[in-house]
């Protein structure tokens, strides 16, 4: 009996020693840095809410004029050229594998009179209710409190459940190594990598960027629309009532896309429609 | 103790192969292979024995802050050592170590690991020509 204790004493003090060490090993040194940030989520949220504004007259005629000079349909006008090099969209000759962050769309109005048609950029609605956020899996797509739908390329795995969920089909998949189709980097922008899911973000570095700085954010092709194009296209903050954007919303019938599916999208369409 | 001849060297052998590391560590300097990096051109965020040991979750948290928190303010990083503000990015890194391939890579090679990192972040050793700015779209579009 009394060797027995012995043993149970031996024992116990065994399990000790062998789960301090175990612990000892588990928590190496953490981090120690602040992260005290600059606002709250909440104060964000009553702060900013970005959406974009497209003035779809403005847009056909820049395409139509696009179009006349190069006599190429599918001419890619300085919106979409101006994505794609600001945030390293590859470019593949086989269009199944080539992604897209913005794309302009051709739609006919079919009516007795005025028949006309028209040209729309389709692109990420960084929805109110993204369906894409609520099926993502591993929580990699997410929606920040200022509205803007981002994926963490840290956390996707390439299931492609959201592309799926998306009502817009604004979200591509990398089937090639991104690289391949590369011409030029911009350094400021991550590439993606084989086997993850990417989409417009509004350009978030720079309106991070712009916000830290107290300047007006402005996305790569709202910018390059103003300057080689009509000006179609207006960025801006909802939650400013004396924004550019909420003036065009009190002023103009818009149109969100699909908006009977109740995602609540952020990109409004002005002018379309005709008369 | 029996077949002491056999035991006390058998022992000595084992203990020499146990404590590898620090026999081997100690010769390194004037033997065996110690990864060389090249000198970064500045200071770095944080103190240099301690970036050394926690780099790696350094960069996790500038990744959590910069993505999760960016509305927040979260791309500013506060530096305990300096007390300075950096922006949380990669890029930060490239300003001061010029080369990832005589920096990173020396120790990250020497004991065989292969961050993956690089894979879709810049590096300066891409050599594609950098994309200016909308500006240098008039070559497109007049
Ligand atoms: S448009 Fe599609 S990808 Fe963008 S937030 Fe809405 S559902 Fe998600």
């Amino acid at each position: 009996m009394k060797s027995g204790g012995i043993n149970m004493m031996s024992r116990r003090r065994f399990l000790i020693l062998a789960g301090a060490a175990t612990a000892g090993a588990i928590l190496t040194p953490q981090i120690s840095a602040k992260t005290q940030f600059v606002e709250s989520p909440e104060e964000v949220e009553s702060n900013r809410r970005w959406a974009m504004a497209v003035d779809v007259d403005k847009c056909t005629e820049c395409m139509e004029e696009l179009i006349a000079k190069t006599g190429d349909e599918k001419v890619k006008p300085p919106c979409v050229v101006a994505c794609d090099k600001e945030n390293n969209v590859p470019e593949f000759e086989e269009k199944r594998f080539d992604p897209q962050w913005m794309r302009i769309a051709k739609l006919k109005l079919e009516k007795p009179v005025n028949a006309k048609e028209f040209y729309i950029p389709l692109m990420c609605n960084h929805c109110e209710n993204p369906p894409c956020v609520q099926v993502c899996l591993t929580k990699a797509s997410f929606k920040r409190p200022d509205g803007i739908v981002e994926i963490d390329m840290h956390r996707c795995i390439g299931c492609r459940y959201c592309m799926i969920a998306c009502p817009y089909g604004a979200r591509s998949f990398n089937f090639r190594d991104p690289r391949e189709g590369l011409k030029e980097v911009n350094p400021n922008v991550q590439m993606r990598t084989e086997g993850v899911v990417e989409k417009c973000t509004f350009c978030v570095h720079r309106i991070d960027d712009a916000i830290a700085k107290g300047e007006e954010p402005i996305p790569a092709c709202v910018e390059a629309c103003h300057k080689y194009g009509k000006g179609a296209l207006v960025f801006g903050n909802l939650k400013d009532p004396n924004s550019e954007i909420s003036k065009i919303l009190r002023e103009n019938i818009v149109v969100q896309l699909r908006a009977n599916l109740g995602t609540d999208p952020h990109v409004f369409y002005t002018k379309l429609g005709g008369e | 103790m029996y077949h002491k001849q056999y035991v006390i060297p058998l022992i000595l052998i084992f203990l020499a192969g146990f404590f590898t590391p620090y026999w081997y560590n100690a010769m390194a300097e004037s033997f065996g292979y110690v990864p060389e990096m090249k000198k970064p051109a500045g200071e770095c965020v944080e103190n240099k024995d301690w970036m050394a040991a926690n780099h790696m979750l350094l960069l996790q948290q500038w990744r959590t802050q910069a993505i999760r928190h960016g509305a927040e303010g979260g791309r500013i990083y506060h530096s305990s050592t300096t007390g300075l503000e950096y922006h949380a990015s990669t890029n930060t890194c490239w300003e001061c170590h010029e080369s990832k391939e005589e920096f990173c890579d020396q120790c990250h090679d020497y004991v065989g690991i292969h961050p993956e990192c690089w894979d879709c972040h810049y590096t300066p050793s891409i050599e594609k020509p950098h994309y200016q700015g909308t500006d240098t779209l008039s070559k497109f579009f007049s």
